[in-house]
């Protein structure tokens, strides 16, 4: 206002000034009252107070006639209250949440039932101090063992993501964390929405902006729109920053894949399977570290139990090669010709022993394979000894006798039997050598049969008596002679062996035709050629050769009587 | 999730027997303790139906107090369609639900309503007699009679119900 305050504003800016008059004395009277008036207005404070005088009334007035002011202060207040809930939600849904969270919380403790169920029975048997202290504490309050375990040991865990479909409630896919259940994934979406639907009423909130979470107790439902749906995650314990980020970012990404799905969606879940990879990443939990029953990290329980194996293998196995090594040397102390001074085991396979060992003793390293050691593992140092223990005093007499095959050679006490056949040449060696043999102090050699005797008493049989036949008027004799020969080498061989001194009589005869002259001759004749038959082949005993012509002759039956005597009879005889 | 998913309202004036029948129809009862305060009572139930399959009904059975302003409107939304009860013993439940087929019609244009007149066991006392039904039907209605005591028509009613939306 910049006109004096004697003007008053002209209804038009072209009027002339002249009328001036002409008003005063149309409104003259009211100048004053308007100029009060103007002044009212003019003063902030003044016109404050007038509209506050008259406000209320005039509100009450209104209410009267409905409608119209519903109308004109809806829009500004609802406004105020928008802005309200969006600068503070926290406030807003603490307020409401009193009354709806007791009834939500049921129906989903209802679908971590499950969860509760397996905790307790994997719980079941903990029996650490801890355990213990839960247990009472969950005795107290009356709540299952698992709550109290998971209320102590559990930072959070996303348990249930929830993937609605705005518009209507419906579940597009549902995600839940090991061992929890919930089957009742659908109605639990539906009333999630309800109760959203329900704040938004109760608020006049705008539709793109709603509940950020629940508070359920120990239960969170955190809330993530989009335009085309809603992303729920049920966390148990403390939700993390990163939760809602995860949530924002996942809904973000959904609505560019899904976002026309989202919008023509009417009922059939199909094309929405593939979101479960995404919604899983939103699957996540942490544990308190104090909690070792729980936190303990999985290499911990490898390397306990691997240890474990490892040291129950290693007793196992030392122990068996205490055993094996108790039965080597076990059996090494009965074995005779061998005395263990010293003994040790080194290592699970093997050990050193020294000692004294007979050369004729069995092998030690047969002892060590039959107690199951490799004797190669084994450092083994014998001194070797005589020892005077029977069985090593018959092998050695066995082996410095060398018995030959039929020959059984024993020992009584300190008495060495002999028994079986033996040549006459190996009984005189023996009866000498067994006296030498340490141990033995007797021999008893009477069960053995002197095979060259007898063998020397064939050989005689054979030979004396022997007569050789020869044709009328000859010295050759009508049979081979090489039989009688080699008999007689024989005989001579074996003679020789025993030591007996003879000599061989050869005895010739002539048939009785002719005169006694002639056939004497003949009958020597006769002898001589056996004689040097022998000589010629080989045998080199006394011979004593004789004829007795037709003097001697051999009684005979008649037509055999001649012949009989055309011959050479062979003596055996003492020698001298 | 195989079946396909429909959300249905339980439509109707105050203690026509929405919530009998549900119970009746549904194999076990969610929750009921916060029906009051979110007002909304939700259930599930899948039926097959002829050459469409499964169909997994998401029943919300609203609270309608008497007052019809009391309906919270916005949880119509999203619903592919609604069943609106009636109490034949009570003639002014007829009006509500016409009252409620045009609060749907326009929330949620396009999806079928099936009106179910329900309490047929106390027929002798209806006040809504047949020519009052064979009216609605000539107004384009689609309505049964059900009775949640006995049981009669409510199979039916959600079939027909199930039927519709995946029409
Ligand atoms: N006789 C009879 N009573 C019924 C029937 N359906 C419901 N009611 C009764 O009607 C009353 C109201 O039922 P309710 O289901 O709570 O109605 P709502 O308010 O629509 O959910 C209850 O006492 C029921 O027992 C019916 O088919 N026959
Ligand atoms: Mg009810």
């Amino acid at each position: 206002m910049t006109r004096s305050s004697s003007d008053l504003p002209p209804e038009n800016g072209q009027q002339p000034d002249d009328l001036g008059p002409l008003r005063s004395l149309l409104v003259g009277p009211e100048e004053a009252e308007i100029r009060s008036l103007k002044e009212r207005l003019d003063d902030p404070a003044k016109f404050a107070q007038a509209v506050g005088d008259v406000l209320i009334p005039a509100l009450r007035h209104s209410a009267e006639q409905e409608q119209e002011l519903d109308l004109e202060l809806g829009p500004p207040v609802e406004k105020a209250v928008r802005s309200f809930i969006r600068d503070d939600p926290d406030t807003v849904a603490d307020a409401i949440f009193p009354a709806i969270g007791p009834a939500i919380r049921k129906s989903i403790a209802a679908s971590l039932h499950g969860l509760v169920q397996s905790i307790n029975r994997s719980l079941e048997h903990s029996f650490t101090a801890k355990g213990l202290k839960w247990r009472l504490e969950a005795r107290r309050s009356g709540r299952p063992f698992a709550e109290v375990v998971l209320k102590h040991s559990l930072i959070y865990r996303v348990e249930q993501v929830f993937l609605i479909h705005r518009e209507t409630g419906l579940l597009l896919e549902h995600v839940v964390a090991e061992s929890v259940e919930s089957p009742d994934a659908d109605v639990i979406s539906a009333m999630l929405t309800a109760i959203q639907d329900f704040v938004h009423d109760s608020f006049e909130g705008p539709r793109g902006q709603g509940l950020d979470s629940l508070r359920l107790g120990d239960l969170t439902v955190v809330l993530e729109h989009g335009p085309g749906a809603v992303l729920a995650a049920v966390v148990r314990g403390q939700p993390p920053v990163e939760l809602r980020e995860a949530l924002v970012s996942t809904v973000e990404s959904l609505h560019r894949e899904y976002g026309y799905a989202f919008e023509k969606f009417s009922g059939d879940t199909a094309p929405f399977e593939p979101t479960r990879d995404q919604l899983e990443r939103c699957l996540a939990a942490q544990y308190a570290e104090d909690d070792a029953t729980m936190a303990l990290p999985k290499w911990f329980w490898v390397v306990l139990v691997a240890s474990i194996i490892g040291i129950a293998l290693w007793s196992w196995l030392s122990l068996q090669s205490r055993w094996r090594w108790q039965d080597y040397l076990d059996t090494l102390q009965m074995q005779p010709g061998v005395v263990v001074t010293d003994a040790r085991r080194t290592s699970l396979s093997g050990g050193m022993v020294r000692g004294l060992r007979d050369p004729l003793a069995a092998s030690p390293g047969d002892s060590a394979e039959a107690a199951g050691i490799d004797p190669a593992r084994i450092d083994a140092r014998w001194q070797p000894y005589q020892s005077l223990e029977p069985e090593l005093v018959l092998a050695r007499a066995r082996q410095i006798l060398s018995p030959p095959t039929g020959v059984d050679v024993d020992l009584d006490g300190d008495r060495l039997l002999l028994r079986g056949e033996a040549p006459h040449s190996w009984m005189t060696q023996a009866l000498t050598l067994a006296r030498a043999v340490p141990g033995v102090r007797e021999i008893d050699a009477s069960g053995v049969v002197d095979v060259t005797a007898s063998q020397y008493a064939a050989a005689v049989s054979r030979v004396d008596g022997r007569r050789l036949h020869f044709g009328a008027k000859s010295f050759e004799p009508v049979e081979d002679l090489a039989t009688v020969v080699s008999d007689v080498a024989e005989l001579q061989r074996l003679a020789g062996e025993l030591g007996v001194s003879i000599e061989l009589g050869l005895i010739g005869r002539s048939d009785g035709s002719g005169s006694s002259v002639p056939n004497l001759e003949l009958s020597l004749q006769r002898a001589r050629h056996v004689q040097d038959a022998l000589m010629a082949g080989g045998v080199t005993m006394a011979l004593d050769v004789e004829g007795r012509g037709d003097l001697d002759r051999i009684a005979a039956p008649e037509d055999r009587a001649d012949a009989e005597n055309r011959s050479v009879t062979l003596r055996v005889q003492p020698k001298g | 999730m195989a079946a396909t998913q429909k959300k249905i309202c339980m439509l109707g004036a105050f203690a026509v027997g929405k919530t009998s029948l549900v119970q009746r129809f549904v194999d076990g009862l969610f929750s009921e303790k916060y029906l009051t305060t979110v007002g909304v009572k939700i259930d599930r139930k899948v039926v097959a139906v002829e050459a469409r399959g499964d169909v997994n009904l998401i029943l919300w059975d609203l609270q309608g107090e008497d007052d019809f302003n009391n309906l919270r409107a916005t949880y119509l939304r999203g619903a592919s369609g609604h069943l609106i009860v009636a109490d034949g013993t009570r003639g002014a439940t007829l009006e509500t639900a016409i009252r409620l087929r045009d609060l749907a019609a326009e929330m949620t244009p396009g999806a079928p309503c099936l009106l179910v007149v329900n309490k047929s066991d106390l027929r002798s006392s209806w006040e809504i007699d047949d020519k009052q039904l064979s009216a609605l039907s000539e107004d384009g209605w689609c309505w049964l009679t059900t009775s949640a005591l006995n049981a009669e028509g409510v199979e039916a009613a959600f079939e027909k119900i199930a039927a519709m939306v995946t029409q």
